[in-house]
C-alpha cells in the first residue's frame, strides 16, 4: 500500500511536470497540444544524445537537451503558431496541427534512434530500503527536482513581472491586452517554461525506466487528466492533478492488473469531465 | 384582445448576478409589441429564457395557454415560437434556399430512415417546402440570392435570411433581437414594412429594440426593462413621457 | 508481373477499407461537426464483436450484421453522456475511450484473446478458389464502399443532412428552429461508427486475423488525414483522400530495395511526411485539397 504510494507519487510528478505546461498552454495560447508528450520524448532523447552519444556527463546533458527543447519550441512558435494565429485559425485547425506536429517529432525521434529503448548512461540506480519499502535514488530525484521545479514556478508566477503578467492573461484574456501587457512575449515565456517542463518530465521518466519513441504520446492522455483534474490554466491546480492521477494509476494495481494503469487515468479523466468539467478547483 | 405569451415572475440568477429578476408582461395576439431598456437590463437573457436556451430559477411563462418555461428549444419552436438571434448566425455553409428549406417542422426526410426507404414521399414533400421557400424569398426580394452561400450575404440580407428562415417555421410569434441594428435605413423601412404586412396576416411580434423612433412608430405597445425588472408598459406615448423611464432609460441615451 | 499485380490488389483492397472508415468519420465531422478523436474504437468494436459471434457459433453473415450494429450501439453508448461537453474535451474523452477499448482487448485475454489477438474465425466468400479470393475480396470491399457512398449521399442531401449541416454550422439556429439537435448528434455517431464497425470487420476478414496493435490512436489520424486531404463534408473528396493515402503508404512501403534505408526508417519518414503534410494543410489550405472554395474555408 505505502509501496504503491510511493510509485504513485513518483509518476505523479512526471506527470504534473507535463501537465504544468500542457495547462498553461492550453490556457493562454487556447491550443490544445497533442504534442506536448512528444516533447517530454524529445527532452529525453536529446539528453540521451548529450549524454551517451556526445558522452556528456548527465547533469549538464540534462541541462542542455532541456534548453535545446525549450529553444526548439520557441522556434516552432515563430514558423507555425505566430503564423496561424495570425490567420486567425480556430481552436480545431490548431489541435489538428499540433497532431501534425506530434508525428513529426515522435518520428523523427524514430528516424534517428530507431524504434527500441534506450538509456543514460549512468551507474545502476540504488535502492533505497526503509523497512521493506523500496524507494529508487531515481524517484527520490525525481520527487525532489519535480517539488523544486514547481517551487521556481511559484515564484516566477507571484513575484515576478512576466508571472504576474501570465496570471492576469490567464485571468481575463481581453482585460490584459487593453492594460498594455506584450502578449507575444508572454506566449514566448509559456512555450519556454511549459516544455522546458515537459522536457524534466521525460528526462526524469528515462531515468526511472526507459527511453521510448512512444513515451511522451503515453504520458500525454494522463497528463490531460491532470490538467482537467486541476483546471485549464490552473498550473497548481495542474501540479495536484498530476499527483492524484499519478497516485491513482499506482494504487490501482492493487485491486486491478496493472496493465490497466493507464485506463484508470483515462476513467478518471472521463468522470471529471462529465461531473465537474471545470476541474476540481475551478468555480463555475 | 387575447394574450398569446404571457410571463410572470421570471427570475434567473448566474453566478450570484441576477439578470432577470421578477419580470412580469404579457404580449397580446396580433401585435407588434417593443421591449427596449439600457444596455445589460436583461432583455436579451429573457428571449434567451422565453425561447428555452436557459431555464429559469423561478416564474412562469405561458405561451398559447401551455406552459413552455421547462420546454428545450426546439418543442418551443414547435410550439409556433420562434426567434432570431441579435448578432445574426447565418448558416454559412449553405445555401440561402436550404437554410429556408431547413425550418418547416415534422420534415418526413428529417429522420434516417425514410430519405433511404421512402425517398418518394420525401421528394415530394421538399418539392412543398421548395415553392414555400420561394414564395418567402420572392417576398423578401431574395431570389436572385437563393443559390448563393449565405455566408456570403451582406448584413442586412443575412436579417432578412434570418426573418424569412423564421417565418418557414409557420410561426404564430417572433421574438426579434435587434433586427434593425446596423441595417441601413431603406432596408430598415422595408423590414419594417414586411413585419407589418406579417402582422396583419397575424404573426405576433415581440422586439427588443434600440432605435426609439422606431419603436415608436411600430409598436402598438411597449416594455420597458431595467436591471431585470420591466419598470413600465404602455403605448408609445405613454411610454415617452413616463418619468420612470425617463431616468433609467431615456436619461442614458440622451447623456450618451 | 503477378506479384505486381496482387500488390496493387491488395492496396486497393485497403483503400476501400480505409475510405469506408473516413466516410464514417467524415459524416461525423465534415458535416456534422463532431470531433471525434475515439474513430478507431469503433473500427475494433466492429471487428471484435463479429468474431467474437462467429467463434460462439453465430453464422459469419449474422455476425457481420451484429458487428456493425453493435458498433454503432457504442457510439450512442459513449455519445450520450459525452455530447454535451464542447468539442475540445469531446475529442479528448473520445481518444481515452478509444484507449480504453484497447486497454480491454490487450488485457481481457478470456474474450477478446489479449495481446496474441484472435484467429480461426469464418470468413465470407470461402466458397472461392483461394488463387482468386483477394480479387473477390476486393471486389467485396468495392461494393461495400459503393453501398456506403450513396446511402450516405442520399441521406446528406435529404431533409436528415441539412439538418446535420444547420448543426456544423450553428447548433443554436438548429434548436431556434425547432430541431432536436442531441438526438440528431448521436444518430450521426451511431451512424458514423456503424460504418467504422463495417470497415474494422473488413479489416479483419482481410488479415484473416485480429490484434489489438490494428487499433491504435494512429489510426483514428489515419482517417482525419484522410477526410481533410479531400476537404471535410465532401464524400468524394474523402474516397479521394483514401487512395491518396494509401497510394502514398505502399509505395513509401515498397521501396526498401531501391533506396538505401530500413524498412523502420522508411516507416517514419513516412509518418513525418504525413504528419508535416497535415501541418501544411492546415496552415495554407484548410479546406483540403478537394475543398470547394465557394463553401468558404471550414471556419473551425
Amino acid at each position: 500500500m505505502i509501496q504503491q504510494l510511493i510509485f504513485g507519487i513518483v509518476t505523479g510528478s512526471i506527470i504534473a511536470l507535463g501537465a504544468i505546461g500542457l495547462s498553461m498552454i492550453y490556457d493562454i495560447l487556447d491550443l490544445v497540444n497533442f504534442a506536448h508528450g512528444d516533447f517530454m520524448t524529445l527532452g529525453a532523447y536529446l539528453t540521451f544524445l548529450f549524454n551517451v552519444s556526445l558522452n556528456l556527463n548527465l547533469i549538464l546533458a540534462a541541462a542542455l537537451g532541456i534548453i535545446l527543447t525549450g529553444v526548439i519550441s520557441l522556434i516552432l512558435d515563430k514558423i507555425m503558431w505566430k503564423k496561424l494565429r495570425d490567420k486567425g485559425a480556430g481552436s480545431i485547425t490548431l489541435l489538428i496541427t499540433a497532431i501534425g506536429l506530434a508525428l513529426v517529432i515522435r518520428n523523427l525521434i524514430v528516424f534517428q534512434w530507431g524504434g527500441s529503448n534506450v538509456g543514460f548512461d549512468l551507474p545502476l540506480s540504488q535502492n533505497l530500503n526503509f523497512h521493506g519499502i523500496m524507494i529508487s535514488t531515481s524517484g527520490v530525484l525525481t520527487v525532489v527536482v519535480a517539488a523544486l521545479l514547481m517551487i521556481a514556478l511559484d515564484l516566477i508566477l507571484r513575484k515576478t513581472k512576466i508571472g504576474k503578467a501570465m496570471r492576469a492573461l490567464s485571468d481575463n484574456k481581453n482585460l490584459a491586452r487593453i492594460t498594455g501587457i506584450n502578449v507575444d512575449n508572454i506566449i514566448l515565456w509559456t512555450w519556454g517554461i511549459g516544455t522546458s517542463f515537459a522536457a524534466v518530465g521525460g528526462v526524469l521518466y528515462g531515468l526511472n525506466t526507459v527511453i521510448r519513441p512512444d513515451m511522451g504520446w503515453f504520458l500525454l492522455l494522463p497528463i490531460f487528466a491532470a490538467v482537467i483534474l486541476g483546471g485549464i490554466g490552473n498550473p497548481y491546480g495542474a501540479m495536484v492533478g498530476g499527483l492524484i492521477i499519478g497516485i491513482s494509476q499506482e494504487m490501482s494495481t492493487i485491486i486491478l492488473p496493472s496493465s490497466y494503469k493507464i485506463a484508470v487515468s483515462f476513467v478518471i479523466l472521463i468522470l471529471v469531465m462529465l461531473i465537474k468539467p471545470e476541474g476540481i478547483f475551478g468555480e463555475k | 384582445m387575447d394574450t398569446i405569451l404571457s410571463v410572470k415572475n421570471l427570475k434567473k440568477t448566474f453566478d450570484g448576478i441576477t439578470a432577470v429578476d421578477g419580470c412580469t408582461l404579457d404580449v397580446e395576439k396580433g401585435t407588434i409589441t417593443g421591449l427596449i431598456g439600457p444596455n445589460g437590463a436583461g432583455k436579451t437573457t429573457l428571449f434567451n429564457i422565453i425561447t428555452g436556451f436557459y431555464k429559469p430559477d423561478s416564474g412562469e411563462i405561458v405561451f398559447k395557454n401551455k406552459k413552455i418555461d421547462q420546454l428545450p428549444t426546439y418543442k418551443i419552436t414547435h410550439q409556433g415560437l420562434v426567434r432570431t438571434f441579435q448578432i445574426t448566425k447565418a448558416l454559412n455553409r449553405m445555401k440561402v434556399i436550404e437554410n429556408l428549406m431547413l425550418s418547416p417542422k415534422k420534415q418526413t426526410g428529417e429522420s434516417l430512415i425514410w430519405p433511404i426507404f421512402n425517398p418518394k414521399k420525401v421528394g415530394k414533400e421538399e418539392e412543398e417546402i421548395r415553392d414555400k421557400a420561394m414564395e418567402l424569398l420572392e417576398f423578401f426580394d431574395l431570389m436572385e440570392l437563393k443559390d448563393e452561400y449565405a455566408g456570403a450575404l451582406s448584413g442586412g440580407q443575412k436579417k432578412l435570411l434570418e426573418l424569412a428562415r423564421a417565418l418557414m417555421t409557420d410561426p404564430d410569434m417572433i421574438l426579434l433581437d435587434e433586427v434593425f441594428a446596423g441595417v441601413n435605413p431603406t432596408l430598415s423601412n422595408k423590414l419594417l414594412d414586411y413585419i407589418k404586412e406579417l402582422r396583419d396576416d397575424g404573426v405576433t411580434f415581440f422586439l427588443i429594440e434600440h432605435d426609439i423612433p422606431l419603436v415608436m412608430e411600430a409598436c402598438q405597445e411597449v416594455y420597458v426593462m431595467s436591471e431585470g425588472k420591466v419598470i413600465a408598459k404602455g403605448e408609445p406615448e405613454e411610454i415617452k413621457n413616463d418619468q420612470k423611464v425617463l431616468d433609467a432609460y431615456l436619461g442614458v441615451v440622451h447623456e450618451g | 508481373m503477378a506479384i505486381g499485380i496482387s500488390y496493387i490488389i491488395s492496396l486497393l483492397i485497403l483503400f476501400g477499407i480505409y475510405a469506408i472508415f473516413a466516410l464514417g468519420l467524415n459524416l461525423e465531422w465534415g458535416f456534422t461537426g463532431i470531433l471525434n478523436f475515439g474513430h478507431v474504437a469503433f473500427f475494433g468494436i466492429g471487428a471484435y464483436s463479429t468474431v467474437i459471434l462467429n467463434q460462439m457459433g453465430v453464422p459469419i453473415y449474422i455476425a457481420i450484421v451484429a458487428g456493425i450494429i453493435i458498433a454503432g450501439l457504442f457510439g450512442v453508448l459513449v455519445a450520450l453522456p459525452a455530447m454535451r461537453l464542447r468539442g475540445d474535451y469531446f475529442a479528448i474523452v473520445t481518444i481515452g475511450f478509444s484507449e480504453i477499448v484497447r486497454y480491454f482487448m490487450l488485457n481481457e485475454e478470456w474474450l477478446t484473446g489479449g495481446p496474441l489477438g484472435l484467429r480461426d474465425f469464418d470468413i465470407p466468400l470461402s466458397f472461392v478458389p483461394s488463387q482468386y479470393y483477394n480479387i473477390a475480396m476486393l471486389i467485396l470491399v468495392l461494393a461495400l464502399l459503393a453501398l456506403t457512398y450513396l446511402i450516405l449521399k442520399a441521406l446528406i442531401n435529404s431533409p436528415w443532412g441539412r439538418v446535420l449541416k444547420s448543426i456544423r454550422e450553428d447548433e443554436d439556429v438548429s434548436k431556434a428552429l425547432g430541431k432536436n439537435v442531441f438526438r440528431y448528434k448521436i444518430q450521426s455517431i451511431a451512424l458514423g461508427s456503424a460504418i467504422a464497425g463495417l470497415a474494422g470487420i473488413l479489416l479483419a476478414f482481410n488479415h484473416k486475423y485480429l490484434n489489438p496493435n490494428y487499433y491504435m490512436p494512429l489510426i483514428t489520424f489515419y482517417a482525419w488525414i484522410i477526410v481533410i486531404l479531400g476537404g471535410s463534408g465532401n464524400n468524394k473528396g474523402t474516397i479521394l483522400g483514401a487512395l491518396i493515402f494509401w497510394t502514398f503508404m505502399s509505395l513509401t512501403r515498397f521501396s526498401p530495395g531501391y533506396l538505401p534505408i530500413s524498412s523502420t526508417d522508411l516507416g517514419a519518414l513516412r509518418m513525418v511526411i504525413i504528419g508535416l503534410l497535415l501541418i501544411v494543410l492546415m496552415m495554407y489550405k484548410p479546406e483540403g485539397l478537394l475543398g470547394n472554395k465557394e463553401e468558404l474555408k471550414l471556419d473551425i
